[in-house]
């Protein structure tokens, strides 16, 4: 059996993607992201 | 030690340099997008990120330099963790298990039909094996998975990889156009693409074009690319096992060397993370850990995730490039290969979706 390569979590880009997207829902949720006065026109939402 | 820090810091600085040209482009295909006449064709963000993209690549060129801080892959996953955060676990459930269905059936029959044109074209064993993880699974991480179980060429690899990358931009563009034409209901049409188109963020993109939301509402919308995005992950989380059981294979029936089993970490190790980030997300705000309205503003988010992401794919084709590789036996093997998918993928799909497990978001 090998050991588990435990830096794969700050060096693969999946687990980056992990912390990225927990990071911007942590931000979100605690109010950072809504509390600042984003005004985007609504020509830059891609939706 | 020194040589790893700069090889990072110059990482980094490729990224962030690669980064800009990206951002301007998606800004630029969400407000084209905006525009009434293209609303009402449903040219969305998704299609204009990936021709500006294609347009920059292939007429005034992207420096090679900038192309290798490219991160198509890196902004997918983040956009599909954020995804999660929007469907209810109960539903990635309910595509997931058929979609895990399809994901068996559509490789098990796509691998041995590729694998054998492979071989009756008098392809390699091991290329053919590349050859047929690459059509079968998705694309370019298999194809690096499978290249590694069956120490395989390193130039088959790259081929592999390119012809992935060639043949998923039409793949893209036509197939959401054919179950538009076909009348596919959005979870038959969802579970199609996310089972044939080989790279994720392609399989997203399609996803995104099939039924617009401007003409065919938002519940189709998001149910083809909820469903193109569920299967593509349970087909991604299968790249693990396949790369085991192929170096299992490798080891004990082609080089007969018993002493060198592959380990069985080899799975986990090949497991695409960010499925767990998604999975994730999905559980907290499905748990109310987060409030469900919380995704009023990640589908904004994850929405630029996805247009760096298309805009990726537009800067990192160049078809002259791959036309250079030119045709030949891999090419017919591999173009033969992939309708079969496409083909095989659309019964099960349709059986699956269509009739024993029809799904709405």
């Amino acid at each position: 059996m090998g050991n588990i390569d435990w830096s794969s979590l700050w060096k693969k880009e999946d687990w980056w993607a992990v912390w990225i997207g927990l990071m911007i829902l942590f931000l979100i949720a605690s109010g950072v992201i809504t509390s600042i006065p984003w005004k985007f026109p609504k020509a830059w939402i891609p939706l | 030690m020194a040589e790893e820090k700069i090889t990072f810091i110059e990482k980094v600085k490729s990224s962030i340099l690669a980064f800009i040209p990206v951002l301007v482009l998606a800004i630029l295909a969400v407000w084209v997008s905006q525009w009434t006449p293209f609303r009402v064709y449903g040219l969305e963000y998704v299609f204009w990120a990936i021709i500006f993209g294609l347009l920059v690549s292939n007429t005034i060129g992207f420096p090679e330099k900038l192309r290798a801080g490219l991160r198509t892959e890196a902004f997918i996953k983040t956009g599909l963790v954020l995804l999660g955060a929007e469907i209810v676990f109960s539903k990635i459930l309910a595509i997931g298990v058929p979609g895990m269905i399809q994901a068996l059936l559509v490789i098990l029959s796509v691998w041995y039909f590729a694998y054998y044109i492979s071989q009756k074209l008098g392809l390699s064993k091991s290329f053919s094996s590349v050859l047929a993880s690459g059509v079968s699974i998705c694309g370019v991480s298999a194809a690096i998975a499978a290249g590694g179980a069956v120490k395989g060429d390193k130039k088959e690899v790259a081929y592999v990889i390119s012809i992935v990358v060639l043949v998923a931009i039409p793949m893209l563009l036509g197939q959401p156009f054919i179950a538009r034409a076909l009348g596919l209901p959005p979870d038959v049409a969802g579970a199609w693409i996310g089972g044939t188109i080989d790279t994720t963020p392609a399989v997203v993109a399609a996803g995104e074009l099939t039924y617009p939301k401007e003409i065919y509402g938002e519940a189709a919308a998001k149910t083809a690319l909820t469903v193109a995005s569920v299967v593509k992950l349970s087909q991604n989380a299968l790249i693990g096992i396949v790369a085991f059981l192929l170096a299992l294979y490798w080891t004990l029936r082609i080089e007969r060397n018993p002493g060198e089993k592959p380990s069985l970490l080899e799975i986990w190790y090949r497991f695409p993370k960010f499925i767990l980030g998604f999975i994730f997300t999905s559980l907290l705000v499905s748990t109310s850990i987060l409030d469900p309205n919380i995704s009023e503003i990640t589908k904004l988010i994850r929405g630029w995730f996805f247009a760096f992401a298309f805009v990726s794919i537009g800067l990192d084709t160049n078809f002259k490039e791959l036309l250079e590789l030119g045709g030949g036996k891999p090419a017919v093997a591999f173009i033969t290969a992939q309708v079969f998918n496409i083909i095989i993928t659309l019964v099960v799909a349709y059986i699956l979706f269509g009739i024993i497990f029809p799904v709405k978001i």
